[in-house]
């Protein structure tokens, strides 16, 4: 079983619409390691540290436009019997081009919580997944990142996940 | 016999210690959930067949759910999910094809 652990402790998400360029540090994104490679969402937490009311409109889904020249962040495999992938995945809020959300299948999970004293949990049913394929678009990208509107705050977002 | 509500997942949004979200707050987004201040929402959540959408489980939702009957699964309440039967997995193996 390889799961792995995506942790941005402290960020503030910049909202964006649909198909428009992400901010650096304004998004959690995962992209596939390689054309073929399979990973399904298992959990994925929220914890506000906004220091005033920041109504956050999250939402997780895929990308019509990846990320080009990633700088991955923090990814660890849970289990220190995981082997080591030929082609990990890239966990990354930053690069040269940046990710849009898919204007159709952009929102898979909506997770708008208050950053200031909230937070929010997803656990995905036994069977159901929501999963990346590849590392092009449509499939190839989960990106966790604040729509349009409320008033984005500081927050640590935790993604666990399990290459298949 | 599978039933529509087996091995649902959970989704949990505590805003016990926070001032929460008004419905004003998400409006512009429908699948958003307001839970207000003080509030803890917890709901069973399913996956719409189509797009691998969540669909939340909400109890207090009154009109009717979508449901696929070919899939035998909720379906969310998008129109292109609605309009006929495209499971996600079927586009899955295409693509690797």
């Amino acid at each position: 079983m390889a799961q792995w652990a995506t942790i941005i402790p402290s960020w503030t998400p910049v909202a964006v619409a649909d198909t428009v360029a992400m901010t650096d540090n304004g998004h959690h994104t995962i992209q596939g390691g390689s054309t073929t490679q399979r990973g399904e969402l298992r959990h994925v937490h929220l914890g506000g540290h906004a220091v005033a009311s920041s109504p956050s409109i999250m939402v997780l889904g895929r990308t019509s436009t990846v990320g080009v020249t990633l700088t991955p962040v923090r990814l660890a495999a849970t289990d220190p019997n995981t082997a080591a992938l030929a082609a990990p995945p890239v966990c990354y809020a930053v690069s040269t081009a940046k990710p849009q959300r898919s204007a159709t299948l952009g929102m898979l999970v909506s997770l708008a919580f208050n950053a200031f004293g909230g937070n929010a949990n997803w656990w995905p049913g036994q069977g159901e997944v929501v999963a990346y394929l590849g590392n092009t678009q449509p499939f190839g990208e989960l990106s966790l990142n604040a729509y349009t509107g409320g008033t984005p705050g500081l927050l640590t977002s935790r993604i666990l996940f399990e290459t298949v | 016999m599978r039933s529509l509500t087996q091995h649902a997942g959970y989704l949990a949004i505590d805003h016990r210690e926070s001032p929460g979200v008004t419905a004003a707050d998400v409006a512009h987004l429908p699948s958003a959930i307001p839970v207000g201040a003080g509030q803890l929402f917890e709901a069973d959540t399913k996956q719409c067949a189509h797009c691998q959408a969540t669909v939340v489980l909400h109890p207090g939702r009154t009109r009717p759910r979508g449901y696929c009957a070919k899939c035998h699964a909720y379906i969310c309440d998008g129109a292109i999910c609605n309009a006929g039967c495209s499971p996600l997995a079927a586009r899955f193996d295409a693509v690797k094809e």
